[in-house]
């Protein structure tokens, strides 16, 4: 499943089948598979001269994905004795397999990084914002990384949130990342390019180098990042009539290639602090802008749904108020030139939609408004009469309470929507 | 958030005046138990998953005796229930009929008390058999075919006796719904995990003991016949409640519309609608049900299924989630044969606010944070979506399950009955 959708030929994967992932089974046989066929794929190099050559090739990535402790943790629990033993296996492994790589290569020039994509509930469960569940470890060593920074006294900076305090490691600085920024980290320790749609952001933190190398690193992931925004703002601009650009890249001043040009100046003068910082504020400009062009015409589809609801209320409505308070005694009144109007807004709106290269769904949500709004239009005189039928004893007197028992309505409505927001979930 | 608004709803009867709580005090009383009991469960932790699951990791002696007595104490309070309206249905449905109607009122008579009394023997049945199978599981001894065998009977024959009553009709409302609340009561106690069928139990109460209420609230607004319009308000309380002019609205084209027999729509309509979706909601995402998604436990249906097999006991599961749905309906159905309305008259209304409830889910969704707040945030949407057209179905439902039903109390019906006699 790793090599789907790379390059041919790049990634080369190995695999147990999926029914080894038997829930029933002892799950630390997924993790043993992992570090066993790593052992034997490192020892058949000695007897094969073209994977010992393709092996110590620069810019090499092993991948081991380590399944046995996330099936352990579902079956048994990550408190049970599966768990715990399942996490000496893993800890035991890695450790082998450190050294087998070394041993290897024997040259120091290899970066290990550890992590895990989600952390576990008490009771086998994850999917939910309980740190619990969010907080991973990300533990980078070997060539490139910096070392830990400690504390010898008090708690070191990055435990703010005391998420970790039971860890033990207080003395250690925390540095926090987002897990994109993986992918942006390994891209650098291994001096590879930026990964397509990578919106990563290399944790310095990390990083043992100078000044100027991270200031260079920091500028060629701005470019990559900025490189994913221009393809996605021209496929934006070729279907939208008008399009109205970022404004975060709006003017001159501020276009993106101003403002590259501008940190490669700051580079080449030597201020290196200056310009990590700026690629820093570029990189999140970047990541803006996609957000501002991934939701791009969310507003017009919201207003499109939003009007199909409310015609669907207003013809609810209608069609009780016609039906079971004026007993079905006004007509609807259509007359051609109502229908012409209503067909023309939606043919409007299809050839709108038909000019942007709109998906078909769109088509779909338009119909709705217009198809209710119809309905309820030609069904006015129902309303009025039915209004004033409903109102005609409400005096001036009434207008406090009416209102009152209006306010109160909408707001038990307002109470059964914030519980379902609030409180159905989020105790996973 | 629901138990603040089942708190509010217990002083709703209030804002009618004193003499209306005094005159109905039994029912009212009745509302304010069965709504206090209604806001306990959202209180409830949500995830029933985590007590049966730790049960099952740490097999705690303590655990598994609680779920037994939780759902055994549901099940007793069904199967009280239902005792107390077999012993008591000829007073009950006499009590609420006027005296003297000539009507001929089919007599509880033997086959209709017959099958009443096989459905309540059914309850205590499901409660033998959930409780040896809950031990046997816990024990991990594997599901008993006898237990298993004997689950399914009673589950299947709970759903199809009802038919039976067609032989002898009783066309009685209470009648036609303490059938409907016996007919899910034993499934209900089979597939409870810990405390569903206490809801169920209240869920049915509420239901009850709201439509009577409302149709209180509709009579006592209404104008005697001879008395002008202004009497509406003559509590000096009725004066806070808004509605009653457009009430006396109903009254005057009541007379008007005499000649079909139905009654047109008022905004104080409304609030039926309101509350209906309410208590649809809250059987759906209150925590007596389901809470959350996340809250699916399978452990319930192994004691029909116990080998995993999605489809059937994902069917299993679905049955358990529409049954409040159809005791719901039911209700609204005779709510609206009972208020004079024509049918459908309210679902229209209710598809109404239910679309707006969907309207604000639909700004509620997002896209950012865990995957359970968005998966939420996109489910909730969903459903509600999915509610305003299941309305349309549960109003063909409610149909079928209250055709027939017949109402003789509306004239003069004596203000004294309540409590355990109404339900």
């Amino acid at each position: 499943m790793f090599k789907e959708g790379a390059v041919p030929g790049r990634v080369d994967a190995y695999m147990y089948g999926a029914e080894a992932e038997d829930f029933s089974k002892d799950a630390t046989e997924l993790d043993t598979w992992v570090f066993d066929g790593v052992k034997e794929f490192f020892a058949s190099a000695a007897t094969n001269k073209t994977l010992d050559a393709e092996l110590r090739q620069d810019k090499n990535v092993f991948f081991l994905h380590l399944l046995g402790l996330d099936t352990t943790g579902h079956s048994y629990r990550p408190y049970s004795r599966e768990y715990l033993h399942n996490l000496k296996v893993v800890d035991q492994g890695v450790e082998e397999i450190t050294g087998l790589i070394e041993d290897f290569f024997g040259d120091d020039e290899t970066a290990f990084v550890f992590t895990a994509d989600h952390g576990m509930s008490d009771w086998g469960s994850h999917g939910d914002g309980h740190p619990d569940n969010t907080r991973t470890p990300l533990i980078a060593w070997g060539s490139g990384v910096a070392k830990p920074r400690t504390v010898t006294q008090g708690i070191a900076p990055g435990h703010g949130d005391r998420f970790s305090s039971d860890w033990h490691l207080d003395h250690v600085q925390r540095n926090d990342v987002a897990q994109a920024d993986i992918a942006a980290l390994m891209t650098y320790l291994a001096g590879l390019e930026f990964p397509v749609n990578s919106v990563g952001e290399i944790p310095l933190p990390f990083v043992s180098a100078d000044d100027q190398q991270k200031a260079e690193a920091m500028l060629a992931n701005a470019r990559g990042i900025l490189e994913t925004y221009h393809i996605k703002e021209n496929q934006r601009m070729q279907t939208e009539l008008r399009y109205r650009p970022y404004s975060g890249f709006g003017d001159e001043e501020h276009s993106i290639n101003h403002r590259l040009a501008s940190i490669r100046r700051t580079i080449d003068a030597g201020n290196f602090q200056q310009a990590i910082k700026d690629s820093d504020n570029l990189i999140k400009l970047g990541l803006q802008g996609l957000r501002y062009l991934q939701t791009y015409d969310w507003l017009f589809l919201r207003t499109l749904v939003t009007l199909g609801y409310l015609g669907w209320i207003a013809f609810s409505f209608t069609m009780a108020i016609d039906q079971h308070v004026l007993n079905g005694s006004i007509q609807a009144q259509r007359s051609i030139g109502i229908t012409m109007a209503f067909v023309a807004a939606l043919a409007a709106v299809y050839t709108l939609l038909f000019a942007q290269s709109s998906p078909w769904t769109y088509y779909a949500y338009a119909v709705f408004p217009v198809m209710f709004w119809e309905e309820v239009f030609t069904r006015r005189q129902a309303l009025i009469q039915g209004g004033k039928t409903l109102f005609s004893h409400l005096g001036s007197n009434d207008l406090a309470g009416f209102s009152f028992s209006i306010l109160a309505f909408f707001g038990f409505m307002e109470i059964m929507v914030s519980h379902n927001r609030h409180s159905s979930g989020g105790t996973n | 958030m629901y138990t603040l608004t089942y708190l509010l709803l217990v002083f709703w009867p209030i804002s009618y005046g004193t003499n209306f709580v005094t005159e109905n005090w039994l029912l009212v009383v009745t509302w304010v138990l069965s709504c206090a009991s209604m806001s306990i469960f959202t209180l409830l932790p949500a995830i029933k998953v985590e007590s049966t699951n730790l049960m099952y990791v740490v097999p705690s002696h303590t655990q598994g005796t609680m779920l037994i007595d939780c759902s055994l104490f549901g099940g007793s309070l069904m199967l009280i229930l239902g005792v107390l309206y077999i012993a008591f249905e000829k007073s009950i449905l006499q009590q609420v009929r006027p005296s003297g109607s000539g009507l001929a009122a089919p007599a509880p008579d033997g086959i209709s008390r017959a099958i009443l009394g096989v459905q309540v023997g059914l309850v205590a049945l499901a409660m033998l058999v959930t409780r040896s199978s809950i031990a046997s599981l816990q024990a991990k001894a594997g599901l008993p075919l006898g237990t298993q065998v004997v689950g399914w009977v009673v589950l299947i024959t709970s759903l199809i006796l009802p038919f039976a009553h067609s032989l002898n009709p009783n066309n009685h409302y209470l009648h036609r719904l303490a059938v409907i609340f016996l007919t899910f009561a034993p499934m209900f106690i089979i597939l409870t995990i810990s405390y569903e069928g206490l809801f169920y139990f209240a869920y049915s109460c509420t239901l009850i003991s709201w439509v009577r209420l409302e149709h209180r609230v509709y009579r006592s607004t209404l104008p005697a016949h001879v008395a002008p319009e202004l009497d509406t308000t003559t509590s000096p309380i009725a004066d806070l409640n808004p509605l009653a002019p457009a009430l006396a609205t109903a009254a005057s084209r009541k007379t008007a519309a005499e000649t079909h027999d139905y009654r047109s729509l008022t905004l104080a309509d409304a609030r039926i609608a309101l509350f209906f979706l309410y208590l649809l909601q809250s059987g759906f995402f209150s925590t007596g049900n389901i809470a959350s998604i996340s809250s699916f436990s399978l452990d319930a249906v192994y004691r029909l299924i116990p080998i995993f097999d999605p489809f059937s006991q994902g069917a299993l599961l679905i049955l358990k989630i529409l049954a409040p749905f159809v005791l719901v309906s039911a209700n609204l159905g005779i709510l609206t044969k009972r208020l004079k309305l024509r049918g459908g008259a309210l679902f229209a209304i209710v598809m109404g606010i239910g679309d707006w409830l969907t309207l604000r889910f639909f700004w509620a969704v997002r896209d950012e944070g865990s995957w359970l707040e968005i998966g939420e945030s996109i489910t909730v949407f969903a459903i509600a979506s999915f509610l305003c057209v299941f309305v349309a179905a549960l109003e063909s439902v409610s149909v079928a399950f209250t055709g027939g039903v017949e109402f003789r109390d509306d004239e003069k019906e004596q203000t004294a009955s309540g409590g355990k006699k109404d339900l």
